[in-house]
């Protein structure tokens, strides 16, 4: 099961969404994916040279990562972001 | 994996062994006095000055005013000449370097933009300066080349038109300094150029400037110059001006060095690297069927900028996967210039940028357009 050790803010060019960068005590595994992927729609491509995969949530956010890297990058929308982040951090931590 | 590094256009990397070495060796002495005009062997001020002055075609020295950054210079010459209930005419391909001090003054002293279009392949059109200028325009800000883009404006037209108007004229040189031949001194009228020490001249952060044509800019930024103490106001002279506060002395070292390095390689040889390396990124991303490139002018016509999106994918999301699974560095986005990609085509999340510099390698782009083509067949 990941942690969550650190949760820092990144600057949206955008402005049109928050973005958050989460670090985890340990490296993000297949399974964390899946269960990732089950709260929206997965794109993952592990044949590229480090795994990529992207979660995109109808709503709230849309999580992007590397298996085997221990961060995380969120993008976050909507008002609520607070509350999205920390049901994320839920699924994540589960 | 090692990183391929393809965002000159934000800042130069690796800086030349020769620019880590000079700021590192200014670290190694005692500090020479700040105070300009002392000709110590170690003092960079001066020699950076006259280096800036042969590189930009400035017909004195003493016309490089030495700076924080070219968005510092850009916003001493529109502070300073676009006043209350005046005019300024800009372009949509601008940075917000420029566009955010002239919207600061439309909000406050009422100040009326003209915002000239562009052409499809990304050139301001040049019909539309004359046209947009008034008799109460205080200044037209234009770039040399476009950050989103990297089209090189026609600046000699700029000039041109804005001499026989008698308005003066701001340059935004910051992608094209160290990129493309530049002689200040053969431009009409009354021209300004802003430059950026920390990416086509090579240089660390923190470093940039402006090439004035006379010493009538009035003085907005004042203080300590460390000559003249006595007197109660600043020296009115170039280039101490609008030179106030403590130099960067670190930066400007790195900075000579660079540019020293740049004169001895040479702008051509720059130039002519850079659309090697842009003709061959260019025809890989068209045979890519799912890459859309910006519409833009020949290889030779630009700085060493290719700006693309992929469909299914977000610039984002591109810019993302080419970094933490390719290990190549990309920008997305806006890129601080939202009215370019308005203008240009591209969409709301803006695009992907890749831009070349004088390490990057054939092989550097090939890698770029493999991972494309990896993307685009998902």
């Amino acid at each position: 099961m990941a942690r969550i050790t650190n949760l820092r803010d990144l600057e949206s060019c955008l402005d049109r969404s928050e973005a958050v960068e989460v670090s985890l005590d340990q490296p993000v595994s297949e399974a964390l994916v899946r269960r990732l992927g089950q709260a929206g729609i997965l794109q993952y491509f592990p044949h590229f040279p480090r795994p990529y995969f992207r979660v995109d949530h109808a709503t709230d956010w849309v999580v992007q990562g590397i298996v085997g890297s221990e961060r995380l990058r969120i993008q976050l929308f909507g008002e609520r972001t607070a509350e999205v982040l920390e049901r994320l951090r839920c699924l994540i931590e589960e | 994996m090692e990183a391929i590094y393809l965002n000159h256009a934000a800042t130069s990397f690796p800086k030349p062994r020769e620019v880590v070495e000079a700021v590192t060796a200014w670290f190694d002495r005692p500090p020479v006095d700040a105070a300009r005009g002392g000709d110590s062997a170690c003092d960079p001020i001066e020699p950076c000055r006259r280096e800036l002055a042969l590189l930009l075609g400035a017909a004195d020295p003493v016309r490089v005013v030495l700076l924080p950054s070219s968005t510092y210079a850009i916003n001493l010459v529109i502070g300073a000449l676009v006043t209350r209930g005046s005019h300024v005419v800009t372009s949509v391909l601008e940075h917000n370097s420029v566009l955010r001090p002239i919207a600061h003054r439309e909000r406050d002293l009422d100040v009326a933009v003209s915002y000239l279009g562009t052409s499809p392949d990304g050139i301001v059109r040049v019909d539309e300066l004359a046209a947009s200028l008034r008799p109460e325009t205080a200044l037209v800000a234009l770039t040399w080349a476009s950050n989103v883009s990297g089209a090189i404006q026609p600046v000699e037209d700029f000039a041109r038109i804005a001499a026989a108007a008698g308005v003066p004229l701001l340059l935004d040189a910051s992608q094209a300094a160290g990129a493309v031949e530049i002689h200040h001194r053969h431009l009409p009228g009354r021209v300004f150029i802003a430059f950026s020490g920390h990416k086509g001249l090579w240089g660390p952060p923190g470093v940039g400037g402006l090439v004035v044509p006379d010493g009538e800019l009035p003085q907005t930024v004042v203080g300590g110059t460390g000559v003249r103490s006595e007197s109660p106001l600043h020296p009115p002279e170039l280039p101490l001006r609008h030179e106030a506060g403590t130099p960067n002395l670190p930066g400007l070292a790195g900075l000579l060095a660079g540019v020293r390095l740049i004169r001895e390689v040479g702008v051509h040889s720059v130039g002519a690297h850079r659309a090697t390396l842009v003709r061959r990124l260019r025809q890989g991303l068209a045979a890519l069927s799912a890459v859309r490139a910006l519409p833009l002018a020949g290889d030779d016509e630009r700085i060493g900028i290719v700006s693309f999106s992929l469909r299914g994918w977000s610039p984002d999301a591109v810019a993302f996967v080419l970094r933490e699974s390719f290990g190549i560095e990309v920008r997305s986005g806006l890129h601080c210039a939202p009215l370019a990609h308005r203008a240009l085509g591209g969409g709301p999340e803006g695009c992907v940028r890749a831009s070349v510099g004088w390490s990057t390698t054939e092989d550097d782009v090939d890698s770029l357009v493999g991972a494309l083509g990896r993307l685009e067949a998902r």
